[in-house]
């Protein structure tokens, strides 16, 4: 296997755009142009980061703002040891795991809105919704941090490491939390055939380790 | 190499990405605003901890010599800065100093700080019941919703939200409402803005989740205050059809009975589709939800000919509903 940043923790440094440090001092100084280059620049990966945790919801926007509101107030504390966007990340996962933590149940009734056209014909994308609507009520099951992790792994396609970096929880957890997901999803799924398909074949076997490293 | 689940994150449009960002950066100002910053924390500390002691003595003192005298202001609790609430499924009610305040489920507020030029509740989204006593004239209550704002002065009403739309029902006392430079009187029993007469079928496209409308007659006339008062004989029979109080409740119970049918179609199917069934009848919003969803359930279950029916329906009743492009696709895939 070919080195990868993530192993080498040095490389890290290296590979940090340089002008890191200096943005995130504008930004610990409250300037408002960082600010708002800060949200320029995060805001799309961000949010999709949170559509893919929470699924569709009214609340997706407001827990959007209480992402970056919660990455202005700490990014003081921000030290560089990790990358400034693996750092928001976990700004983000804190705050979905505080949403399904409050209970704040996300609606059924929500619906996916419109995607823009693509290749796909409308049969197959009236399907991918409905699946995925279908996933959504089934992840609304889950025990919060159960899902984070499934999500982050299945669905934003993170590797173990980067799920426990994200989580504050070393990589064993990570995986067993990820399989316990998977378990109780894969159960549903026996009684759904459009759920199984959309699961497709169970992505935890026992060669998933080599995600973890 | 293991492959992500596709799920297709939603667009957000321009419009949507600056009302975020335009939220986002006012509540960052609403708080650096309150904001102590660092050097002067300890300072703070110490002086909020001597004002403690203080307040503790003063407050033995008073009670020894019975000067205090207790002005019941019910169980309120006192705002000191600005407050959101975000209320999930279900709704929060607060009771403040003078003001009780329902939050209804999926709606969001921001409460600022009472001054002397009154209080602001900002109406983020969704619907709130508010009953106000008496306040000074000169210290209003002030909702903002959208570019919609209501004064009072004492009161019980509601206010919701619909995007850029705001709806008033007042139950007693009277609030001003101020929109596009104009501003209104709502009296008891009376809603703004004026709405349009009980919807056919066809036209339920306009009424909105709460059952109320979505859209302000598009004359551009002046918005006409529609009075709704129940007629002691009529035994609450109201001309005006969906804009009542008895209505808004109507609406909030189908979409309750809605949510119902939606969570039991895995459990309970037949219960699911019975509770459709009672909605489809209906010519709100819910209707034609109901509708589709049966439709949708049906295809599910197998029951072709059924679901066909269902969706041929819906789409004959709302050709430009939000789910006639799906009920076309399933229909397709059901041909």
């Amino acid at each position: 296997m070919v080195n990868s940043p993530s192993r080498t923790p040095g490389l890290l440094k290296l590979v940090r755009p340089p002008d890191d440090a200096d943005f995130v001092r504008r930004c610990v100084n409250g300037e408002r142009p960082a600010l708002r280059e800060l949200f320029e620049r995060e805001r799309g990966r961000l949010h999709a980061l949170l559509f893919r945790m929470v699924g569709p919801s009214a609340h997706l926007d407001d827990l959007l703002q209480d992402a970056f509101l919660e990455v202005f107030r700490s990014i003081g504390s921000f030290r560089g040891e990790s990358s400034l966007r693996t750092w928001i990340d976990r700004c983000a996962v804190r705050v979905a795991y505080a949403f399904f933590a409050r209970k704040a149940r996300v609606p059924v009734l929500e619906t996916l809105s419109d995607a823009p056209d693509s290749d796909r014909n409308a049969e197959e994308h009236a399907l991918l919704r409905e699946a995925t609507r279908r996933l959504y009520a089934e992840l609304d099951r889950l025990e919060p941090r159960q899902r984070l992790a499934f999500t982050l792994f299945a669905i934003e396609g993170r590797s173990m490491r980067e799920i426990a970096d994200a989580m504050s929880s070393s990589q064993v957890t990570a995986r067993v939390r990820v399989w316990r997901a998977r378990q109780m999803l894969e159960t549903r799924a026996r009684k759904d055939p459009l759920l199984a398909e959309f699961l497709g074949d169970p992505v935890l076997p026992a060669d998933s380790k080599k995600d973890d490293v | 190499m293991r492959k992500p689940l596709p799920v297709e994150v939603e667009v957000v449009s321009a419009r949507r990405w600056a009302k975020i960002e335009r939220s986002l950066f006012a509540r960052w100002d609403e708080e650096q605003q309150h904001r102590v910053p660092g050097a002067e924390r300890k300072l703070v500390r110490s002086s909020r901890r001597l004002m403690a002691m203080s307040a503790v003595a003063l407050v033995a003192l008073a009670s020894i010599v019975g000067l205090v005298t207790w002005r019941s202001a019910g169980e309120g609790i006192a705002l000191d800065r600005t407050s959101r609430i975000a209320t999930g499924s279900n709704g929060s009610h607060l009771s403040l100093q003078g003001l009780t305040l329902d939050v209804a489920p999926e709606s969001a507020v921001v409460l600022g700080s009472p001054s002397e030029q009154g209080l602001l509740i900002v109406l983020d989204r969704g619907k709130i019941v508010c009953e106000v006593a008496p306040r000074a004239a000169d210290a209003p209550l002030i909702i903002q919703a959208g570019s919609v704002q209501v004064k009072v002065v004492g009161t019980r009403f509601s206010v919701t939200r619909t995007g850029e739309k705001a709806r008033v029902a007042v139950e007693h006392g009277v609030v001003e409402v101020a929109a596009e430079g104009r501003v209104s009187r709502v009296g008891a029993g009376q809603v703004w803005p004026a709405e349009a007469p009980a919807v056919a079928p066809s036209s339920a496209t306009t009424t909105d989740a709460l059952g109320t409308v979505g859209e302000q007659p598009v004359t551009g006339e002046q918005p006409v205050i529609e009075t709704n008062q129940k007629s002691p004989s009529a035994g609450g029979a109201n001309p005006s059809g969906a804009s009542s109080p008895r209505n808004i409740a109507s609406g909030e119970a189908a979409q309750a009975r809605f949510e119902s049918a939606s969570a039991l179609e895995r459990s309970d199917p037949a219960r699911a589709i019975e509770l459709y069934r009672g909605l489809e009848s209906g010519s709100d919003s819910w209707a034609q939800h109901a509708l589709y969803a049966h439709g949708r359930l049906e295809a599910a279950r197998g029951n072709r000919a059924q679901a066909r029916q269902l969706l041929e329906r819906y789409l004959t009743r709302f050709p430009k509903g939000p789910n006639s492009v799906d009920a076309r696709s399933v229909l397709e895939r059901l041909r």
